[in-house]
């Protein structure tokens, strides 16, 4: 049985991952001809699966309060958690540094 | 944070999902002169949307956008991760400086360069030296 996160999704789906790394390639065509701050849509399906991901790119001072506090949240949870075998981290102390500079 | 930060956001419906950051620090490699690097901090995706990909598109989407500088470097204790996306383990002594001051890191691991379109040639076992900004790694 492929394994699922707790959202559901399949993590371990070959085709899941060949269908994502076309839409990966899209994309950066697509990011060649744009420039920052510019969403990039990513859409990319393997059976019972759909996810689409929005990328952005915003410099430090365009960035609101609830934009912070996503990023702040996101960091927190996300260096609560074992590590992922497929995904890594900045180390701890490079990760607090940053928090600490954006004012956590 | 230094307001020239760049962000890189990954947002599934509205929820932000995977973040990257870029500052702009300066590092030098033996031999050459201060090159303009983009540091890389703040990785980090959603525990219920890792293992997907995601951060490896962040991470590669970043790689695009960081082309002017003349080098990218991160610390990282996942160097396997980073190595699938073409970066590469410092090997040689590493250093910070503060003035004129050297502050050796023989302890520090981890901390790994991107070559981009205007790197120059590097010799990995030669020695990487990082301008203080509050912190050397």
């Amino acid at each position: 049985m492929p394994s699922k996160t707790r959202m559901g999704r399949r993590a371990d789906n070959p085709a899941i991952i060949s269908t994502w790394r076309a839409a990966h390639s899209a994309a950066l065509g697509v990011l060649s001809e744009k420039q920052y701050g510019h969403n990039i849509l990513m859409a990319f399906t393997g059976g019972d699966v759909k996810i689409n991901i929005a990328m952005k790119t915003r410099r430090t001072k365009d960035i609101n309060e609830a934009e912070r506090s996503a990023m702040v949240r996101l960091c927190t949870e996300a260096h609560q958690v074992d590590f992922g075998p497929l995904f890594s981290f900045c180390r701890p102390m490079a990760y607090m540094y940053w928090l600490m500079m954006m004012g956590t | 944070m230094p307001p020239d930060g760049l962000h890189v956001l990954a947002y599934d419906d509205g929820h932000l999902v995977s973040h990257a950051v870029v500052t702009t620090r300066w590092l030098q490699p033996d031999n050459l002169p201060l090159l303009k690097t983009a540091y890389v901090d703040a990785v980090a995706t959603d525990p219920a949307y890792q293992r997907q990909g995601i951060g490896s598109f962040v991470m590669t989407h970043l790689a695009s956008v960081i082309q002017d500088y003349e080098l990218a470097c991160l610390e990282t204790e996942r160097v396997s991760f980073y190595a699938q996306l073409g970066w590469e383990e410092w090997r040689g002594p590493l250093a910070g400086r503060k003035g004129t001051e050297l502050m050796p890191t023989p302890d520090q691991k981890g901390i790994m360069i991107l070559r981009l379109t205007h790197t120059p040639p590097l010799d990995l076992n030669g020695s990487l030296t990082v301008e203080y900004d509050g912190r050397i790694w």
